[in-house]
């Protein structure tokens, strides 16, 4: 895999344009994921994930293989500029009140069958998303990256450069903590989290 | 095994990476301790929810977006893309194809009447002495014609001259004539008054 990655570094150097859109195709959805569901906003993550490429494109000569996969060394320069963002936002979430929520319709997606169903994934996802928002900066990384992006223990923990130790209990009490932020709201489950 | 010590150790549970000795102590704790039970299922149903959160697909514009902004590889698309197909589109229509054919087809039927003669071709006709020759056959051609045409025309506007002049001279020839009947006519009057006024006085 990382010899893969080596090579398609080493294509997109040498200024092989294929090679560049190659990658941009194989890690855009991940980054542009992970930006919506820590941000709840498409337009948002949209912007990130743009950044994040730009960011990427410009120090790919620093990226060495033999130190890790790409996916983890792009994922963590998304990671960082997704936290940087969170932190020069701050303020304004502050006095807004609340975080502006953005949950898309899911009219394509197969699960939704109907309107009624549509409407009740939407309700489920801004549900979360909004639950989501409730966490501390490192909690709700390290949830995301684990239960939404569903990359390992030791991926996560080359990704944010923290022992796998406090993944796992970043993750735990991430969970933990979300399920009580749920349990006090309303959810659409019932009592599914009660 | 107590609350805190449960807590501690439910994602492990959850995700079965205990060994069976804690497990079954985790799983004697669940049974006695409603709160732990409850917090079980909650983490539970919030990690299935999680996962089966909808994934965005980035759109093509987002990748192109990335891709221009950092190599810059769609800008020669782009500029075909905002302006030669733009600029093209009106024409690439049913309505413009069907025009083009029907055009197409008039216009090989006038060549076909009126055109070069393709089944005599051959590529000593496009040597640039027989490219001048010909060129040369062509516009004296055109100038006969042209000549013939002049003749043409002033042979027409002979013929209308000389009708028209007829035409007047016809008119004329009525004209007098009527004139010199009336002016007979009026003296025949005359003289017929006169010899009535002469018998009168006998």
């Amino acid at each position: 895999m990382q010899h893969s990655d080596a090579k398609l570094v080493e294509r997109c150097l040498s200024g092989d344009a294929r090679a560049w859109e190659t990658l941009v195709r194989l890690y855009s959805r991940r980054i542009l994921n992970l930006g919506y569901h820590y941000t709840g906003r498409l337009d948002v993550a949209e912007e990130l994930t743009q950044e994040v490429f730009l960011k990427v494109y410009q120090n790919l000569r620093s990226y060495n293989a033999s130190t890790g996969s790409l996916q983890n060394w792009i994922m963590r320069v998304a990671r960082n500029l997704i936290i940087d963002h969170y932190r020069a936002t701050r303020h304004d979430r502050q006095v807004a009140g609340s975080e502006e929520l953005e949950v898309l319709d899911f009219e394509q997606d197969s699960q939704a069958a109907n309107p009624f169903e549509n409407l009740y994934l939407k309700e489920k996802a801004q549900y979360l998303l909004r639950g989501l928002s409730r966490l501390t900066p490192e909690l709700k990384e390290a949830v995301l990256l684990r239960d939404i992006q569903g990359l390992s223990y030791q991926e996560i923990a080359d990704i944010l450069e923290i022992p796998e130790g406090t993944v796992k209990s970043r993750i735990n009490r991430g969970r933990i903590e979300l399920a009580k932020v749920l349990r006090k709201g309303s959810n659409p489950e019932g009592s599914a989290v009660l | 095994m107590n609350c805190s010590r449960f807590e501690t150790l439910l994602s492990d549970y959850l995700e079965e990476a205990l060994d069976s000795r804690v497990r079954a102590a985790l799983d004697l704790h669940l049974q006695v301790c409603p709160d732990c039970s409850s917090l079980v299922d909650a983490v539970r149903s919030v990690r299935s929810q999680l996962a089966e959160l909808p994934q965005i697909e980035p759109t093509e514009e987002l990748i192109e977006a990335i891709v221009e902004k950092t190599s810059g590889r769609f800008r020669i698309r782009s500029l075909w893309a905002d302006l030669v197909i733009p600029t093209l589109r009106p024409f690439l229509t049913q309505r413009f194809a069907f025009a083009t054919l029907i055009m197409f087809v008039f216009l090989s039927l006038v060549a076909n009447v009126i055109g070069p003669d393709f089944s005599a071709f051959s590529f000593s006709d496009i040597r640039p002495s027989a490219l001048v020759e010909q060129a040369d056959r062509f516009s004296s051609q055109v100038q006969k014609k042209w000549v013939q045409i002049r003749n043409m025309q002033a042979r027409m506007v002979g013929k209308i001259w000389r009708l028209k002049e007829d035409l007047y001279g016809r008119l004329d020839y009525h004209l007098i004539n009527m004139l010199l009947r009336s002016y007979q006519h009026s003296i025949e009057e005359q003289e017929a008054g006169k010899e009535a006024k002469g018998d009168k006085k006998k």
